[in-house]
């Protein structure tokens, strides 16, 4: 009886640490290095679901440099530094062993919202500017409206002149935000920003 | 094997005032950090706004274990710690306006830590006795896991570890205790339900104890297969099941990206022999545990079995982990929860031994005490941020940035030698921290480190408040603490 009641628990184990196959996906995960001067980014480049081995490579934006000289930028971790007062990032693309090949993009600039809309119409274009964005948006990027109780709403960033840069993102008021006040953040890369002041759409 | 049964009812609440009152007189005044503030504020969400988003109380250096999906930070962990702060975090909210610095949260958050600390001292007291040591060995022992090992340390910060050690502590009593049954009874009953209750709570405390928890279950096959009935398993394995849904719902919820692998060799290094982690180091006591092992294994062998199996469970889940050290925090957080099966082992074995031996015990913990002095005092996120200026002064300021915990293994950069060196330097008020620091030998030319001066305050919470509510609140958490204790030794002596 134990025996036969162990096994679903184990496979239910084996779910939670992730042993389940997934479809392939990579993500930076990026954080500036305490006490360093001028700042150094330390950048990790995590790949999940590929047919192994991987192949890393990292792209660099104009003006950044790797830490150490001419180091390979092909290692899953890599420390660089940013130009300073100039937007900069870091694109890592992973490659499977059957060719499957993933980017992601990671500014390396503090995420902040300088400047949000307060009040809007359904549809209307709602310009966010700030810093840290990044130069394209990675899956599940994007503006989002975030109620105090209830669901988060994504803006619309399939609607005509939405834009994303590194210093300013524009996206659309979808319908179902209609006649609440919701809080405006960014999401890029797995770092987010939110707008002090809350956004009021128009009923 | 002896039955486990409760400590006497005379005792248990006098024992739990008696540490409480001193855990809570030495609460922390630095704010929380590291995990503690990821349940935190997790706590404060659920309490404020009814989710999980923690995105306006900090981002992903100052909340660790959290990510980002659909516009929310949420936390990948912690949910049972949070859990168990969501009435400290009520007070808080409600206080807001009455407390604006926060005074009473901070107060509520330790005394949640304390609370549970005290209460695995109990669990620690009674199980003691009902293994048969006497009255006054089992409340030595009780108050060494408490007060000569780092478990001291979390017993003021809520990160969830005392909640996983009182857990983890209760789910093996049970275990035993379901062993132990002869027949299929009530009580057998109440002994699998209380087992299973706990894996599941387990589970969801501290996910990295998944694997000690099947051990467990495991354990209780092996011991009773031939006697197991349907009843007493599924009162062990639906709880268990239970816990584990939740766990995959809430990292399902949350977008929890799979948990990262590191070198588990490096963590068991870095848990059981490195100058900054080894638990043998922080808790001295616990030097005793292999040789008490040993001495288990000829008298109460499967006892023995659970002890080991448990604990090779919980240190490689811990050292497999990138965070294996479970920083910033005092001692190696993710061994603690077994220190009470060790020193389970070690009261048992050690109890009938010659007196001689009893005074290595007796200087050991002697030795913890004097050990988690410089923990409690100053803040272990401070004593980090030294080492962070050190290594930024030195010129190679990315050395130790892909792994800081490498310093751990760094004895001159030990927390137990760099804890006891700030508050030397705090107590005597000496700035020159350039003067003989413990890494001299790495640096020929330490650097001065003046400006850390305003951050090297006691972690102790009376510092920040206003005289008289402070000498009150000490004052009667005296008493309580002398009456208890006045209590407890009447109590014992006429036992």
């Amino acid at each position: 009886m134990l025996r036969k009641a162990l096994l679903p628990t184990l496979m239910v184990a084996c779910a939670l640490a992730g042993a389940c196959s997934r479809a392939p996906s990579v993500r930076i995960e990026g954080h500036p290095v305490d006490g360093t001067r001028p700042t150094l980014w330390l950048l990790r480049c995590i790949a999940d679901g590929f047919v192994a081995p991987v192949k890393t490579q990292w792209k660099l934006a104009v003006g950044v440099k790797p830490v150490g000289g001419n180091v390979p930028l092909d290692e899953s971790t890599t420390i660089v530094q940013p130009p300073e007062r100039m937007p900069a990032w870091a694109q890592c693309t992973v490659t499977g062993a059957d060719g499957t090949s993933t980017h992601a993009v990671h500014s390396l600039t503090p995420i902040a919202i300088g400047a949000a809309p307060t009040t809007a119409k359904v549809g209307e274009l709602l310009l966010v500017r700030g810093s840290g964005f990044g130069n394209e948006p990675n899956r599940g990027d994007g503006v989002w409206l975030v109620p105090p109780w209830g669901r988060a709403l994504a803006a619309d960033a399939t609607c005509k002149r939405a834009t994303w840069s590194d210093a300013a993102v524009s996206a659309c008021v979808p319908a179902a935000a209609r006649g609440r006040t919701w809080s405006v953040r960014v999401q890029s890369a797995d770092t987010l920003a939110i707008a002090p002041k809350p956004l009021v759409v128009a009923p | 094997m002896t039955k486990p049964s409760g400590a006497p009812r005379h005792v248990r609440l006098p024992l739990f005032v008696l540490v409480f009152a001193i855990l809570t007189m030495v609460a922390p005044a630095a704010p929380l950090a590291g995990i503690a503030r990821t349940a935190a504020s997790t706590a404060r969400a659920l309490v404020a706004t009814g989710t999980l988003d923690v995105a306006p109380y900090g981002d992903a250096v100052t909340l660790p274990s959290t990510v980002v999906r659909d516009g929310r930070r949420r936390a990948t962990t912690a949910l049972g710690a949070a859990l168990a702060l969501v009435p400290a975090e009520a007070l808080a909210v409600a206080t807001r306006t009455l407390d604006p610095q926060a005074r009473i949260a901070h107060a509520a958050e330790a005394a949640t830590a304390a609370a549970l600390v005290s209460l695995v001292c109990v669990v620690f007291f009674g199980t003691l006795r009902a293994d048969g040591l006497g009255a006054r060995t089992a409340l030595f022992f009780a108050l060494a896991l408490v007060f000569a090992t780092p478990l001291v340390w979390y017993g003021r910060v809520p990160d969830g570890t005392a909640l996983a050690t009182l857990l983890l502590f209760v789910a093996a009593r049970a275990a035993r205790a379901v062993v132990s049954a002869d027949v299929v009874g009530p009580a057998d009953r109440r002994a699998a339900l209380a087992l299973g209750v706990s894996l599941g709570a387990l589970v969801v405390v501290d996910p990295t104890l998944l694997l000690a928890a099947l051990v467990l279950v495991a354990w209780c096959g092996l011991h009773r297969f031939d006697r197991l009935g349907a009843t007493v398993a599924a009162r062990v394995l639906v709880p268990l099941a239970a816990g584990l849904t939740i766990v995959a719902v809430h990292r399902w919820h949350v977008g929890a990206h799979p948990e990262p692998h590191g070198e588990l060799l490096q963590g068991l290094d870095g848990l059981l022999l490195s100058t900054g982690k080894s638990l043998f180091l922080y808790a001295p006591i616990v030097m005793l545990a292999p040789p008490a092992i040993v001495t288990l294994w000829r008298t109460r062998r499967a006892e023995a079995q659970l002890v080991l199996a448990v604990a090779a469970a919980v240190l490689l889940a811990a050292a497999e982990r990138p965070d294996w050290h479970g920083d910033p925090t005092w001692g190696p957080r993710r061994a603690v929860p077994l220190l009470p099966l060790a020193l389970e082992a070690v009261a048992l074995a050690w109890s009938t031994r010659a007196a001689n031996r009893r005074t290595l015990l007796g200087v050991l913990t002697a030795v913890g005490i004097a050990l988690q002095t410089p923990g409690i005092m100053i803040s272990p996120s401070t004593y980090l941020s030294v080492v962070t200026d050190v290594r930024s002064a030195t010129g190679a300021p990315a050395w130790f940035a892909e792994v800081p915990s490498e310093c751990h293994f760094v004895p001159q950069f030990s927390p137990l030698l760099g804890h006891a060196w700030l508050l030397s330097h705090r107590v005597r008020g000496d700035h020159h921290f350039e003067v003989n620091p413990p890494y001299l030998l790495l640096l020929s030319n330490p650097p001065k480190l003046e400006h850390i001066w305003p951050k090297l305050f006691f972690d102790w919470f009376a510092i920040g408040w206003t005289p008289l509510p402070a000498i009150a609140w000490l004052a009667a958490l005296a008493v309580a603490a002398a009456a208890a204790a006045w209590t407890l030794r009447r109590r014992l002596v006429l036992a």
